[in-house]
């Protein structure tokens, strides 16, 4: 891709399309009109709501029903109720659960309280007693009268305690040792982890998102749908000109419109909103909306945003340069949208706040660094990863908007171009659809391996998340296309009987392959030692006690993965492999997956090089048998050397000459093995040839 | 000046086209084409629907590149000095459109800046097409409120903002009423009047064979026949006919031999 820029033409286009999208009356109103009215609303809102829900549950009576007349209790509870300012209709009477729950429904009840036999005697005469206050949580009314009585009751029995301290002179320190105090810290300029602080930032992505949204229809989508697009590539500019001229104007606008939101916020922030804090301030609701931004935190926020600004922007134009037409983009654009409005979600959740590993999620990280600045509440490091991250993506994007731009086949999209997502219409698939679909299955199933694997494993105990692992998330899916693409399966994946030869040499491969991986492992770890925890879920995952045990732990972490990993790699990923490279590549490709389908940078080159060989077995002998049993053997010695080990350490140690033999032929296998790769290269080099 | 002849307008070399490569809407739309025009005038291009007229139109145009070949206009290269190739063609199609919410004016001066115009020029450019045209009435009306007459007159006024030496249109009478296409018409003799090039594609034949001196005929692909209509018709003995029936013959005559060809 040639990246040369001619600046004059980039900013022709920019203006044009600045000029342009700002006459678009939907534009102006998501971008400037809605901003404006949306935060004080949401506050008002947000406020009247909650004063006009607390005091409704204030000014109606609270309905307390108790069990016994105890009467000195009963008193204490109704000035109680007086001092808190609380309505409230107290009665005597005796009622069992079903009758409580039914009368809290129908609201003649809001709490009931049940006091124990001889609750005043046995007060007075200094014996234990017990007081049980039934209430239903899911109810508001019941859920208030709850925390009154609470509060009541503690009351009530710290003056019984009172006056038994004073009758006994008792030095009150004896039972009070000491007092406790809370004072309220909270700095008024923070918003605290309030409502507001959790759903502002989420709002401001979503803003963004939506400023970004239509301009980045506009001047993609709707070039083709005016027939402009032509005239555009006519005139003497590149596609680099024309995409970053464009890709400024969506930016500015999505910056603007940013801008827009953080303005109205914070004026609404700092003097529309004054009336409402006095009234809420008079109700307990006041550190719910008393808030005020910084101008500091603003500024931040703006920064920060913008390479938000730019992933948008570009992800969103590139989506949507592939649509013929505003419809078509809508389509394309709303997983899209989702991407960008969901996992800003999280800032939602209380207590959840930008920590080391969530700074790595781009977009989800500004989310929670903004709900961080806006509290107060952040470190400047994780704010620096967020930050980075979220540039280093913004590249990406940018260059994929690019190269995508540059394409001729987006710009001119013949209508049944996309169908190719509905691959299964098709009898046969171009190698071309192939390769890109079989891209697409891998990354999808590395994805659902990483969280539902790793879900799986810490879910379930670890044999069963293996075995979950390798059927579900590696087996079906893999079964599942193979199926869909090339129909039969057995035949696909190469599942052919092999005679005793090839057999043999499966298992003298498996061998020497075996041993080179181990040879390269500890040349590895002379230079980094394997982290304590992959060697301890190793240990845990493959070490048996019992014989039984053994063969469970063997079918599990040996016969099974040979079996679906085979089919996955060997069966579907080589198969589409070998129709586009020379032997040597694909196998060397198909290693390279196999390295990263382990998920560990330690284990990444031992793997690469088995699942290397293991491509080759099958390339040269034509049926995916060989790498079956060469996987399984390699699988299953591992598994035997570590409960040896395991033996050694109870004591029970093999004769000296066992080991001696292991470890010669370990390096015999590493010495042979080259030659062994080399012999199945040639084999496999004859008929098929690189192409 | 050195002794090398003034280049022809249009050269164009072994030009090939595929489009979707390695999908299964893989379409070969031009199989090595190759034609030059050694002087001005009107050339009509036509040919059955998949024939690649709008194909070829496009690459001469560079708003598509060839997958080899290259066509020269004017001596410069599309491929290696496409600014300069872009700068001398005015190209016009029955899907061109307008900006909607910009006016006339501000569309013309757009394009005059893509161009690379100077400003004073870009305004005395505008002064002269908005007479030509007849714009005056509605120049600084939004595009969008515009008739279709006008906006076609509109499409037409940027096509030629740049002073364009060829002119490629395609299409452009299609779908059109009488009276629009006739201002059309109007404009591509106005064109040939001032000696500049027009290479325009058609289904009408009628229309193609009283407006053009020369005719290429393309097929599958590729240039059949080319030259001037009545020269086409000796060639081929059918003096008599019309243009419509040497084609319908022609075409006719390819296609009865190799019809498994034919695209599903």
């Amino acid at each position: 891709m040639k990246m040369n820029f001619n600046f004059n033409k980039i900013s022709v286009i920019f203006s044009h399309e600045l000029k342009y999208l700002l006459r678009d009356k939907t534009t102006l109103f998501m971008m400037v009109l809605l901003p404006i009215i949306i935060y004080p609303l949401i506050s008002f809102v947000s406020a009247y709501m909650f004063m006009k829900s607390s005091d409704s549950v204030k000014r109606s009576v609270t309905k307390v029903a108790v069990s016994r007349d105890e009467k000195p209790f009963i008193d204490a509870l109704k000035s109680d109720f007086g001092r808190a300012g609380i309505r409230y209709d107290i009665r005597v009477e005796r009622l069992s659960t079903e009758e409580v729950q039914s009368a809290i429904v129908k609201k003649d009840l809001s709490a009931y309280i049940e006091i124990a036999d001889g609750f005043g005697e046995k007060t007075a005469g200094g014996k234990s007693s017990e007081i049980i206050i039934k209430y239903d949580l899911s109810n508001d009314k019941s859920n208030f009268a709850r925390a009154e009585i609470f509060s009541a009751v503690r009351n009530y029995r710290e003056e019984l305690v009172d006056s038994n301290i004073e009758k006994l002179n008792i030095p009150p320190a004896l039972i009070y040792p000491f007092d406790i105090t809370g004072v309220n810290i909270a700095s008024p300029s923070r918003m605290g982890d309030s409502f507001l602080a959790r759903i502002l930032p989420m709002i401001i992505i979503m803003f963004a998102t939506l400023g970004a949204f239509y301009p980045a229809i506009d001047v993609t989508a709707m070039e083709k749908e005016r027939g402009t697009l032509e005239t555009l590539l006519l005139a003497p500019l590149g596609a680099l000109d024309i995409m970053f001229g464009k890709f400024l104007a969506v930016f500015c606008l999505t910056m603007f419109s940013i801008l827009i939101n953080l303005a109205s916020i914070s004026l609404t922030a700092t003097h529309g909103f004054f009336v409402i804090q006095k009234i809420a301030s008079a109700s307990r609701l006041a550190n719910m909306v008393n808030f005020s931004i910084s101008p500091s935190a603003v500024i931040a926020i703006f920064v920060f945003m913008v390479p938000a600004a730019c992933i948008m922007s570009a992800l969103m134009m590139q989506i949507a340069i592939f649509a013929r037409n505003f419809k078509e983009a809508q389509n394309y654009m709303t997983p899209v949208l989702l991407i960008f409005m969901l996992p800003p979600m999280v800032s939602l959740l209380p207590g959840y706040s930008l920590n080391a590993s969530n700074a790595f999620i781009p977009i989800v990280n500004l989310t929670l660094l903004m709900k961080g600045m806006l509290t107060g509440n952040y470190q400047l490091s994780h704010a620096l990863i967020a930050f980075c991250v979220n540039l280093a993506l913004s590249v990406i994007t940018l260059i994929a908007a690019a190269k995508t731009f540059s394409s001729e086949h987006v710009l001119f999209r013949p209508s049944e171009d996309m169908d190719v997502l509905f691959f299964w219409k098709y009898k046969s698939l171009k190698i071309n659809q192939e390769m890109n679909l079989l891209k697409l299955f891998f990354i999808l199933q590395l994805v659902l391996l990483y969280y539902a694997g790793s879900f799986a494993q810490t879910f379930f105990e670890i044999k069963t998340g293996l075995l979950i692992t390798e059927i579900l998330l590696i087996f079906l899916p893999s079964f599942i296309f193979v199926k869909l693409i090339h129909g039969d399966f057995l035949k696909t994946i190469g599942f052919r009987t092999i005679g005793f030869g090839t057999l043999a040499f499966a298992f003298f491969a498996a061998l020497c392959g075996f041993g080179f991986t181990t040879v390269v492992t500890i040349f590895q770890s002379l230079f980094s030692s394997p982290p304590d925890e992959l060697l301890k879920q190793l240990q845990k995952a493959i070490t048996a006690r019992t014989p039984g045990a053994f063969f469970s732990i063997a079918v599990i972490t040996a016969l099974l993965p040979a079996f679906c990993e085979e089919v996955m790699f060997r069966g579907m990923i080589l198969t589409t492999l070998v129709k586009r490279y020379s032997a040597f590549s694909s196998a060397l490709i198909c290693g390279v997956l196999f390295g990263v389908f382990h998920f560990s940078v330690y284990r990444f080159l031992p793997t690469a090089i088995i699942g290397f060989y293991l491509s080759l077995l099958k390339i040269s002998t034509g049926s995916i048998i060989p790498p079956m049993i060469a996987h399984f053997l390699n699988n299953f010695i591992i598994v035997a050397a570590a409960n040896g080990e395991w033996y050694l350490s109870k004591g029970i140690r093999p004769p000296m000459q066992l080991i001696l033999l292991a470890e010669g032929l370990i390096l015999l296998g590493f010495i042979i093995f080259p030659m062994v790769v080399n012999s199945m290269l040639k084999r496999s080099c004859g008929p098929e040839g690189p192409r | 000046m050195n002794e090398n002849p003034a280049p022809p307008p249009l050269s164009i070399t072994g030009v090939t086209k595929t489009y979707a490569e390695g999908s299964v809407s893989e379409f070969a739309a031009l199989r090595g084409v190759s034609y030059d025009i050694g002087s001005c005038g009107i050339y009509g291009l036509i040919g059955p629907n998949g024939a690649g007229k709008t194909t070829l139109l496009r690459i001469i145009s560079s708003v598509i590149k060839p997958d080899s070949g290259d066509v020269l206009i004017f001596g410069e290269s599309i491929r290696s000095n496409p600014a300069a190739s872009k700068a001398k063609i005015g190209f016009l199609s029955a899907t061109t459109g307008l900006y909607s919410r910009l006016s006339p004016r501000e569309t013309l001066v757009y394009f005059g800046r893509l161009f690379g115009l100077e400003n004073e020029k870009i305004s005395k450019r505008v002064t002269e097409l908005c007479e030509l045209f007849e714009m005056g009435d509605f120049i600084d009306k939004k595009n969008e409120t515009l008739s279709f007459g006008q906006r076609q007159r509109v499409n037409i006024a940027r096509c030629l903002i740049h002073e364009p030496e060829i002119f490629v249109f395609d299409e452009i009478t299609e779908g059109l009423d009488v009276m629009t296409s006739r201002t059309v018409i109007k404009f591509i003799k106005y064109l040939a009047e001032i000696k500049k090039c027009v290479i325009f594609s058609t289904h009408d034949m009628n229309l193609a064979e009283r407006l053009c001196e020369n005719i290429i005929i393309m097929h599958k692909g590729l240039i059949i026949e080319a030259g001037r209509v009545d020269e086409l018709k000796r060639r081929h003995s059918m003096p008599a006919s019309s243009l419509e029936e040497m084609f319908i013959s022609l075409i006719g005559a390819r296609d009865s031999y190799a019809p498994e060809e034919e695209r599903q």
